[in-house]
């Protein structure tokens, strides 16, 4: 089976954080704000769209506002299968880095197992 | 608000409007106008502004990847489309790629063939500077259209007009060569001047171009002439030895020539050969032996020469001409014209025919017009069956540029396999279609040139052209109308079927008339009485060789002498074959008065008469035992008789005739008898007796083994002539290569017209099917309400019977002018019989009625109860 990839992973988990309001414009700025990682106006559809066609988020455009001049904007909605995915990338993430050897956790800076 | 939104950079905002993709168009523009008016609250317009480009420019990969994107989605979807309606209807599938492909590989060979026939002389690189002089030579009675010109007109007009810049002569002979024990008769043997090679842009592979045709004897071989005598050997500087004691000698090797030339040859001898003898030929102005070829300077007109031709002539020779009554019009032809537009007396080749490739092409325009008119009409008849699906994607928002572009697309689909099928049939045909066409072509050819641009053009058009309408129409239908099941197709694109069918089928008429009418003309002219006996002669040409006429009296007993032989005779020429001479003679007219005329002759021994079978009208044949008919007695024909004016041949008897130094009477007149092919009038002829010019030797065989009889003949001819190479052929066989280009020509024709017909006939089955699929309720009701099978077969047939009036309405008369045209250029003709049009009117109502039939017998006798039984 094939794991949703990092990128996929956290404009997942940044759509689930922006609730209703994950519009493009919300998305873009809550990735920038909490991966750093800048997308351009255009450019975030393009994945966003992938998880769409992925069947792991949900897109509806809806009402216009005032402040896009009356245009409709793009809102998306992690799905049942995308929370399942973030769940199944999630498990295995934890069962990897359990039980690391003295060594490596040392290495890593972790704190040691208990 | 208002202001600050209208700041937006317009530029940058007309950017993100053209290359956002068309569905995001709105969602991105409202993206851009919120942060705008975001940051310039925050920051100010001046940074909104550069923060409006600067995501502008960074968004662009994205745009033009998401387009790319959609438009590779939207095509798959067509193709699957397409590729599901190509499945789902595999009759209808079937016939338009079998019509198409069968339409664009005729098309092709026809291209094919067209285009080696246009391309004659063109490989020379002063192609457009090359002028060929030809005269026409008037006499007092007759005006001769000669490809030849007089030997002293070539220097002469080098000498006198500066834009002519270099001239040569070639004269062509034949004869036999021989080096060491190797033995050829040679019959493309050309006499050149030393100027050739600046004329012509033949590569000279060994020796010197400019010196090699300069002194007398000098002799040049083709490539493959150099290896039959030489081998390995190099031929610079070998002797070949001539009768006269001269030693020819090699002094260069040049490439073979293509076949694309109107004036082939393998060797070439120097011109200066010629003047070795006792005439200088460059004093010759009234002996018309040579082909003269002039190089023009750059930029100088052809027409501007040719009207200073007359006053050449009469600066030359002005007084000659009236002294002897014989003078000249000179006209100058293009070299690359000559091929398919000259087509005079004494061409050194084969002439090609330039109505014939007119012919051609526009029978390559029809078949294609037919194939293409097939999908037209079973695509716009299907149209009520794409409706729903046009119906449906217009409701989710395709616009009509999208389906006209989709249908445009599947019509590529089909030409494409289309053409992948001709390609197939061209390669599975090619070998047959040489041998019709006597050329050589291959899937290989199809890469050379400008072809793969033809063919690629050729694809675009079909697809193209044939989809064009259909895209235009499927896409019109209303997504309402549609929906709700009005789906009929409307009553214009009924009107536009019928047409079109009418149009297929006037084709089908014209072309079924013009199969009957060749056909019917090459069996007239094959089986035409000739007035002699062409039959059971075999004949051996021996080329004039000296020890044979030497001899001819012996070696006529010796082969007379086989069983299979009965009798023997020995001439210049033979009747039926292109060996015939045309030389000036003067006749003794009224009241002793003496008129020159050229007349065509063959110099015949004693038997000749007899062997050929000839019938005399009037007066007595050649005697043996009468010393003056070896010396002085003439035989003429009927059409000599009514040329020279006399009332009948008897009044002939007696006259004066004259034929170089040998005066003599006419003894008898013959019998006309076609000597030449029945494409020519029977001109006026003469036979006389003269024993030194014979070049062939014919022997009349008994009806039997012919196989068995011309092995004793050969090994007879090893004995008799051990030097001269048994070169023989049978004079029927000869006779009827003559029509060689006619049955070529009838028999291309038979193959397209029949190919035609079945692509006609492929798209009336298809019509006629789904007409019958659509009307099968009503044949169901109609049969409930008591209707019989013949009156259901009568109401379908009725639709299509007017059709094919019209058809052959609109395709007769055009058939019976343009084959009345075709037989015009025939002396001895059929007539475009009305049975010949009756006939193919009928032909082609019994193969659209069988077409049709099956179709229509399925509407009749199926079972109302199955047919309305979703009702």
């Amino acid at each position: 089976m094939s794991f949703i990839t990092r990128t996929e992973e956290f404009l997942l988990l940044t759509v689930g954080k922006c609730g209703d309001e994950a519009s493009g414009m919300q998305i873009r700025k809550a990735m920038e704000q909490l991966t750093g990682r800048s997308y351009s106006i255009g450019g975030i559809y393009v994945p966003l769209d992938r998880l769409v066609r992925k069947g792991l988020l949900h897109a509806k455009e809806c009402g216009p506002s005032p402040e896009r001049g009356g245009r409709r904007k793009r809102v998306y909605e992690v799905t049942g299968k995308g929370i399942k995915a973030l769940q199944e990338v999630r498990r295995i993430e934890e069962q990897v880095w359990s039980n690391l050897p003295d060594l490596l956790t040392l290495r890593l800076g972790l704190s040691r197992p208990k | 608000m208002m202001s600050r939104r209208n700041s937006q950079p317009r530029i940058a905002w007309w950017l993100v409007h053209l290359f956002a993709p068309e569905t995001r168009r709105e969602v991105l523009l409202g993206d851009f106008e919120e942060g705008f008016s975001e940051i310039a609250q925050a920051e100010g317009l001046v940074r909104a502004r550069r923060w409006y480009w600067r995501q502008t420019l960074r968004s662009m990969p994205a745009f033009v990847y998401q387009s790319c994107y959609w438009g590779t989605q939207m095509l798959s979807n067509y193709l699957k489309i397409a590729i599901r309606n190509l499945r789902r209807h595999k009759a209808y599938s079937l016939i338009n790629v079998f019509g198409l492909g069968i339409g664009i590989a005729c098309c092709l060979f026809i291209y094919l063939y067209v285009s080696d026939e246009l391309s004659y002389d063109t490989f020379q690189p002063n192609a457009d500077r090359v002028v060929r002089i030809v005269e026409d030579a008037h006499t007092a009675s007759e005006t001769l259209f000669q490809a030849t010109s007089a030997p002293a007109m070539g220097p002469a007009l080098f000498r006198d007009f500066p834009e002519v810049l270099s001239f040569t002569r070639m004269r062509r002979t034949d004869g036999t060569l021989q080096y060491e024990d190797r033995t050829f008769i040679e019959k493309n043997v050309v006499f050149a001047d030393s100027s050739f090679f600046d004329v012509f842009g033949y590569t000279l592979l060994r020796g010197n171009a400019a010196t090699a045709l300069v002194a007398p004897l000098s002799i040049v071989f083709s490539e493959s002439q150099a290896r039959k005598y030489f081998g390995d050997e190099d031929p610079l500087g070998k002797h070949i030895p001539l009768e006269s004691g001269n030693d020819l000698i090699v002094t260069g090797v040049m490439a073979d020539l293509p076949e694309n030339t109107h004036h082939y040859f393998d060797i070439l001898l120097s011109f200066t050969t010629l003047e070795m003898g006792r005439n200088d030929p460059n004093d010759q102005w009234f002996s018309n032996y040579v082909y003269t070829y002039l190089l023009l300077s750059e930029g100088s007109s052809l027409a501007a020469l040719e009207q200073k031709l007359p006053a050449f002539l009469e600066r030359h020779i002005g007084d000659e001409q009236r002294d002897i009554g014989f003078s000249y019009t000179l006209h100058l032809q293009p070299l690359g014209e000559i091929y398919l537009k000259s087509n005079r007396n004494w061409e050194p080749g084969p002439t090609g025919n330039a109505s014939v490739l007119y012919l051609f092409s526009w029978v390559a325009v029809l078949i294609l017009l037919i194939a293409g008119v097939n999908y037209v009409n079973l695509a716009t008849a299907r149209s009520s069956i794409r409706a729903r699906e046009v119906g449906l994607r217009k409701v989710v928002g395709a616009q009509r540029s999208q389906l006209a572009v989709q249908f445009l697309g599947e019509s590529l689909l089909m030409s494409t396999l289309a053409l992948v099928l001709a390609l197939g049939l061209l390669a599975l045909f090619a070998p047959t279609f040489n041998v019709l066409s006597g050329k050589a072509f291959a899937l290989a050819t199809l890469r050379e040139g400008y072809t793969p641009f033809v063919i690629l053009a050729l694809l675009l058009l079909v697809g193209l052209g044939a989809g064009a309408y259909p895209a235009v129409a499927l896409s019109h239908h209303r997504p309402m109308g549609v929906l709700k099941g009005r789906g009929r197709s409307s009553r214009q694109g009924v009107r536009l079927r019928k047409g079109l069918v009418v149009f297929q089928f006037a084709i089908s008429v014209f072309l079924i008339i013009g199969t009957l009418v060749v056909s019917r003309q090459l069996t007239f002219m094959r089986t035409q009485s000739l007035g002699f006996q062409p039959e059971h002669q075999l004949v051996i040409d021996f080329d004039g060789e000296d020890e044979i006429e030497d001899q001819a009296e012996a070696i006529k007993q010796v082969f007379e002498a086989l069983p299979s032989v009965l009798s023997a005779t020995m001439s210049s020429g033979v009747p039926g074959t292109e060996f015939i001479n045309n030389l000036l003679v003067e006749v003794e007219h009224e009241e002793g008065t003496v008129r020159q005329s050229n007349m065509d002759n063959y110099f015949v021994d004693f038997d000749f008469i007899e062997q050929f079978n000839l019938a005399l009208v009037a007066g007595r044949g050649f005697d043996k035992n009468r010393a003056t008919d070896a010396t002085s007695a003439y035989i003429i024909n009927e059409a000599a008789v009514k040329h020279f004016g006399w009332q009948s041949p008897t009044e002939a008897l007696g006259k004066r005739m004259t034929r170089g130094q040998r005066e003599g009477e006419i003894i008898g007149v013959m019998k006309d008898f076609n000597y030449r092919s029945l494409r020519h009038q029977i001109d006026p002829l003469y036979l006389t007796v003269i024993d030194d010019v014979m070049s062939f030797l014919t022997l009349n065989l008994q009806a039997g083994d012919v196989a068995q009889a011309v092995a004793q003949i050969e090994e007879k001819w090893k004995q008799v002539a051990p030097d001269v190479p048994f070169n023989y052929f049978f004079l029927d066989a000869r006779f009827d290569e003559q029509y060689r280009d006619e049955m070529r020509f009838g028999t291309l024709f038979d193959y397209f017209a029949v190919l035609a017909i079945f692509i006609a006939c492929l798209g009336l089955y298809g019509l006629a099917s789904f007409t019958v699929q659509q009307r099968t309720k009503e044949m169901g009701i109609r049969k409930v309400l008591g209707a019989t099978i013949p009156q259901i077969l009568a109401l379908m047939y009725k639709e299509y019977a007017l059709l094919l009036m019209l058809a052959i309405l609109a395709g007769a008369p055009l058939a019976y002018f343009f084959m009345e045209s075709w037989l015009a250029d025939f002396a001895y003709r059929i007539p475009v019989h009305g049975w010949i049009i009756v006939l193919a009117a009928s032909l082609v109502i019994v193969i659209a009625a069988a077409t049709v039939g099956s179709q229509a017998l399925k509407a009749a006798t199926i079972n109302p109860a199955e047919s309305l039984r979703y009702e």
